[in-house]
């Protein structure tokens, strides 16, 4: 026989290097599968087409090699000679998820399902993306119980270790509750060696265990002396009684109820109950606390409504204490309620609320009941806001909210950003009143048109002197748009001093240089807004006094006498009628236009 | 045998071991010719031809740190333990799981597999290709090695050995439950993803077979009381949310919140817990504050209370709170407790009751400790649930001594859930549990009177240690 010492460890055989290359690659193979499951979302395709393809290699290599075992090595996935590195030991990679997770190795067994695959690409999804809420990779794969796929965690228990713990129990050579290490357990089992004294009350442990000593409670029943006897007939009903055969709609009531639990109300609950519970001062600071903190969880993850009912639940609580003269504690859970008003508190919530899927319903409710307080907050995070119904959310509470503390809406329109001005402003102009208009008035002086546009829609809602002044202001902007959304709501108005400024502007020479629809806007708003009063301008417009820029004004002339099919008044009539008479043809088709359609306006009225 | 291990491996298979971890030694100081190697290897011959007359092939296993006889756990004595070890780690540096010799092989194909074993470099646990083809280029047919395959967690574990397994995972659970405590005490987090193995451990051995974890109920110390009792409760939570069906991801939130529940008792003083006198007003004062206080520690982790936490904090919290509301602590509005706190509260009143504990050292037997508990149903407990724990544990638990109807003392050591009324062994009334007693019978007791304060048609039980 040869000495098999003889054998050089480097000397490799041609079928074990064809091995470690098999090897490799289904590393790689695996690898890419891990990969594409933690890129794509679990409804796209391709997660499913590498695990076909993982599965077809891997089950090629199972019936030919046996068990594929894999295992993290310094940052690298190994099997075997094969050693995978490159991206592989990666914080989201296989190699790395099993290094963190303390999952030594784990291994694919012939027959391997395509399933059970699935489900243990699935446990590494979840031990990956649930790192945060700490999942790992072992409790997944618990959970998931893959019956052709083994892993082993880092053991924690040799035999040596089990030895020495059995023993202390056995032994008794412990150091007290609460101080010993694993290996010096204390142990006083009552067993060898005669047993524990009779006597020792029995009482205490049903004290404890919250109830009183039922009547035929014999303390010195236990292990030093025979206990009370047991009546076979007892001992009869209780065996008839833990067959629970017959008992279908009990179990499954039982099973729905462990399955309709609801973490965060049961949290939340216990919290409330923690906090009315308290006497001490130290507990009691301790569970407000805890419940701030958790209303933070909650609204962090978006988990509104539990914050809400949290919330509520701590607000009624300060009315109980506070109707209690408990004003410490009432106090102290108001600082609760009020920090959740807060500028970390409401940047919280709207991070929350304009996160993709967030339960916009519940946020609603969740704002709606924060104190007005959180004005500025809100005000501050609509510069935040990427998405628009997060936005629109804040918006309406700001609108509800803002309507109280309007002056706290100042610091948007100031704000550098223009969004957060327009969005002030739009906030401003669904509140309305004359402070409101105050504010407006520099949003309308914006250097961002979008914003100047924005407070101007709101002006226009808005009546009254002070929404004029500004919206007059309004009809020089550069922009033709905000003039004529200017112009069209002071047509609306037909107060002197609006007539006044649209005449001065439409009478300006600039005025003929204006598109003629723009033209045509103002000179309508202008016969709307004066009516009969408003016929000097049109006089002037029509009949002028110099023939310098004959043509511009010839039309400008006409676009008039159009615009006058909209004024009232008789004074207007009158004079279009006598345009009916005049020699310009030209006149008295957009006169008799225009009395037609004053006539259609006015019901057939001749 | 035990009733629940797999069979073991004969008496051969540890000398086997033996004689195999003394020639491994000897190859690797000695040369193949050298006089005391070949009386060593003699030797290993022998033990070879005896067990390979007994069993045929031989396949040898490592794994956790365990060897097996063609699957059958091989039994030692302490002293063995170095060359179980030796063995055990080995082959694990080589990535070796099973060497199988096979009937009838060479009788120098030990002194091959010694040699090649010990030439074999442990390259990173990647010596297996190695060592095969050193074992090849030796001609040593007779012998072969497979890799090292993970035992296996959960569903695809290995049933090896019942009892190793439970005792394992009892002991983990334990050391988690210090852990934990410790942590508490020194204000620092518990370890979270830790519990939840341990917690599979005990989920896995709950499904598979109970009994083996009710047996290790017994193992308790004075100081350990608490710890050694969160292990229990988490069992016995554990088997009866098996009994009502409950999946395994509800079974491990029900074995975790189990494991954590007097959490609280880690924020009162040690003189409390340990207090050897009768508890005073004030003394149980504090003491009920222990599930506000467990609560509190759980919600002060800092992470998200997801399903598995917010049951556990719920169990802690509400776990002496009646099934009608009653029980402390004391809530605004009486309700009805969460269905886990209500099986809580359950398997805690039974364990607390059969236990020896610092503040009562005289504990029930476990069948009268149903019976009064049997009083309480609908008030305190959750009748149903009640039941249910009935149906786990048995009428007469593990432990139970009974009074057989020839007059003999029995000790119940194991319970069929098919058939209440157990099975007793028969046993010393001082014998010790755990673990089975020497001899044992499967006599049913009968209905006699019998004992002192025996009532007529009556038989008393009483615990299993007194």
């Amino acid at each position: 026989m040869a000495d098999p010492t003889a054998v050089k460890t480097g000397a490799v055989s041609r079928d074990e290097r064809a091995r470690t290359a098999r090897r490799l690659d289904l590393l790689g193979v695996l690898e890419r599968a891990v990969k594409t499951v933690l890129l794509y979302p679990p409804s796209s395709p391709q997660p499913g087409e590498f695990r076909a393809r993982l599965h077809a290699r891997l089950t090629g290599y199972l019936e030919q090699e046996g068990a594929f075992i894999v295992q993290s090595r310094a940052g690298a996935l190994v099997s075997g000679d094969a050693v995978l590195r490159g991206e592989a030991g990666g914080e989201e990679s296989l190699a790395g998820t099993l290094a963190r997770d303390g999952v030594r190795r784990v291994a694919f067994l012939p027959g391997l399902t395509d399933g059970d695959l699935a489900a243990f690409l699935e446990a590494v999804r979840a031990a990956v993306t649930g790192r945060g809420a700490g999942e790992d990779l072992a409790a997944a794969l618990w959970l998931a119980a893959p019956k052709t796929v083994r892993w082993e965690t880092i053991g924690e228990l040799d035999d040596s270790a089990v030895e020495n713990l059995e023993a202390g129990l056995r032994s008794g050579a412990g150091r007290g509750f609460g101080a010993g290490a694993g290996a010096d357990f204390a142990a006083v089992v009552r067993a060898e060696g005669g047993g524990i004294p009779a006597g020792a009350g029995a009482g205490r442990a049903e004290k404890e265990e919250g109830g009183a000593a039922p009547a035929s409670a014999d303390p010195a029943a236990g292990r030093g002396a025979p206990g009370e006897p047991v009546p076979l007939e007892a001992a009869r009903i209780l065996g008839a009684l833990a067959d629970l055969s017959g008992e279908g709609e009990a179990l499954a009531a039982c099973r729905r109820e462990a399955e309709a639990f609801d973490p965060e109300a049961a949290v939340g609950g216990i919290l409330l109950e923690l906090v009315s519970l308290e006497d001490e001062p130290e507990g009691f600071a301790e569970s407000c606390g805890l419940a701030d903190d958790y209303y933070d969880r909650f609204v962090e993850r978006g988990r509104f409504a539990a914050a809400l009912r949290l919330r509520r639940g701590l607000a009624a609580r300060e009315a109980e204490s506070r109707a209690a003269s408990a004003f410490d504690r009432a106090d102290r859970l108001d600082e609760i309620l009020l920090r959740g008003a807060q500028a970390q508190g409401t940047a919280r919530l709207t991070g929350a609320l304009d996160a993709a899927g967030a339960d916009l319903e519940a946020g609603t409710l969740l704002l709606a009941d924060l104190p007005d307080a959180c004005v500025p907050g809100l005000v501050d995070a609509l510069g935040r806001l990427d998405r628009y119904p997060a936005r629109k959310l804040v918006c309406d509470a700001l609108a509800e909210k803002g309507a109280r503390r309007v002056d706290d809406l100042a610091p948007g329109l100031s704000d550098k950003r223009w969004f957060v001005v327009r969005n002030t402003a739009l906030v401003l102009g669904r509140i309305g009143g004359e402070r409101a208009c105050a504010l407006l008035e520099t949003a309308a002086r914006h250097g961002e048109e979008a914003v100047r546009r924005e407070a101007v829609t709101a002006l226009a809602r808005l009546a009254g002197p002070e929404s004029s002044r500004i919206l007059r202001a309004v009809l020089a902007d550069p922009a033709p748009l905000l003039r004529l959304k200017a112009v069209r709501a002071l047509a609306e108005r037909a107060d002197a001093e609006s007539r006044e400024a649209i005449a001065a502007r439409v009478l300006a020479p600039a005025f003929r240089r204006l598109p003629e629809p723009e033209q045509a806007e103002w000179l309508s708003a202008l016969a709307r807004a004066g009516g009969d009063a408003a016929l000097p301008a049109f006089r002037t417009l029509v009949e002028p006094r110099f023939l310098r820029d004959w043509g511009a004004r010839r039309l400008l002339a006409l676009r008039a006498v159009a615009a006058l099919g909209d004024a009232s008044g008789p004074a207007t009539r009158a004079w279009l009628e006598e345009l009916l008479r005049g020699r310009d043809a030209l006149r008295r088709d957009e006169a008799e236009r225009a009395l037609a359609r004053r006539r259609a306006r006015e019901g057939g009225a001749p | 045998m035990t009733p629940d291990a797999a069979p073991a491996a004969p008496p051969v298979a540890a000398e086997l071991v033996h004689r195999l971890y003394v020639l491994l030694k000897a190859a690797s100081v000695y040369g193949r010719g050298n006089e005391g190697y070949r009386r060593h290897s003699e030797e290993a011959r022998e033990v070879l031809r005896r067990a390979q007359a007994e069993e045929g092939d031989l396949r040898i296993e490592a794994r956790e740190g365990r060897l097996f006889l063609n699957r059958r756990p091989i039994r030692f004595q302490s002293e063995a333990s170095a060359a179980v070890r030796f063995l055990c780690e080995e082959m694990a540096r080589r990535g070796v799981g099973v060497v199988e010799f096979a009937a009838g092989c060479a009788p120098d194909t030990l002194d091959a597999f010694a040699f090649a074993f010990q030439a074999t470099r442990p390259r990173r646990g990647e010596g297996l290709d190695d060592l095969r083809a050193r074992l090849r280029d030796a001609h040593a047919s007779g012998v072969s090695v497979e890799e090292d395959v993970p035992a296996g967690e959960g569903a695809a574990a290995e049933e090896a050995d019942a009892a190793a397994l439970a005792r394992r995972a009892f002991l983990r659970a334990l050391t988690v439950v210090q852990d934990a405590m410790k942590r508490q005490r020194a204000g620092q987090p518990v370890e979270l993803a830790r519990a939840r193995r341990a917690v599979h451990g005990l989920v896995d051995r709950v499904i598979a077979d109970p009994q083996a974890l009710f047996e290790l109920g017994a193992l308790r110390s004075f100081d350990a009381y608490t710890y050694a009792h969160c292990v229990n409760v988490s069992v016995y939570a554990v088997a009866i949310g098996a009994r009502l069906g409950l999946d395994r991801a509800r079974l491990a939130e029900l074995g975790f919140g189990g494991l954590f529940h007097d959490l609280g008792k880690a924020r009162l003083p040690i003189g409390l817990i340990d207090k050897p006198d009768e508890f005073d007003d004030a003394d149980w004062r504090r003491m009920r504050r222990h599930p506000a206080l467990g609560a509190k520690s759980l919600l002060g982790l800092k992470r998200d209370a997801d399903r598995v936490l917010a049951r556990a904090i719920s169990m802690a919290f509400e776990h002496h709170l009646g099934a009608d509301g009653s029980g402390y602590p004391r809530l605004k509005a009486p309700r009805r407790p969460d269905l886990f706190s209500r099986i809580c509260a359950v398997a805690d009143a039974f364990d607390a009751l059969t236990s020896g504990r610092v503040y009562q050292k005289t504990p029930m037997g476990p069948d009268e400790a149903l019976r009064r508990m049997a009083l309480r149903a609908g008030s305190s407990f959750d009748a149903f649930l009640l039941r249910a724990l009935i149906g786990a544990v048995g009428v007469f638990p593990i432990g139970t001594v009974l009074l057989l109807d020839d007059g003999e003392l029995g000790v119940v050591w194991r319970n069929d859930p098919n058939d209440l009324l157990p099975r007793g062994s028969r046993s010393s009334p001082t014998r010790a549990a755990p673990g089975p007693p020497a001899s044992s019978t499967s006599r049913r007791p009968t209905r006699r009177r019998a004992g002192r304060g025996a009532r007529s048609r009556a038989w008393w039980t009483r615990s299993a240690t007194g």
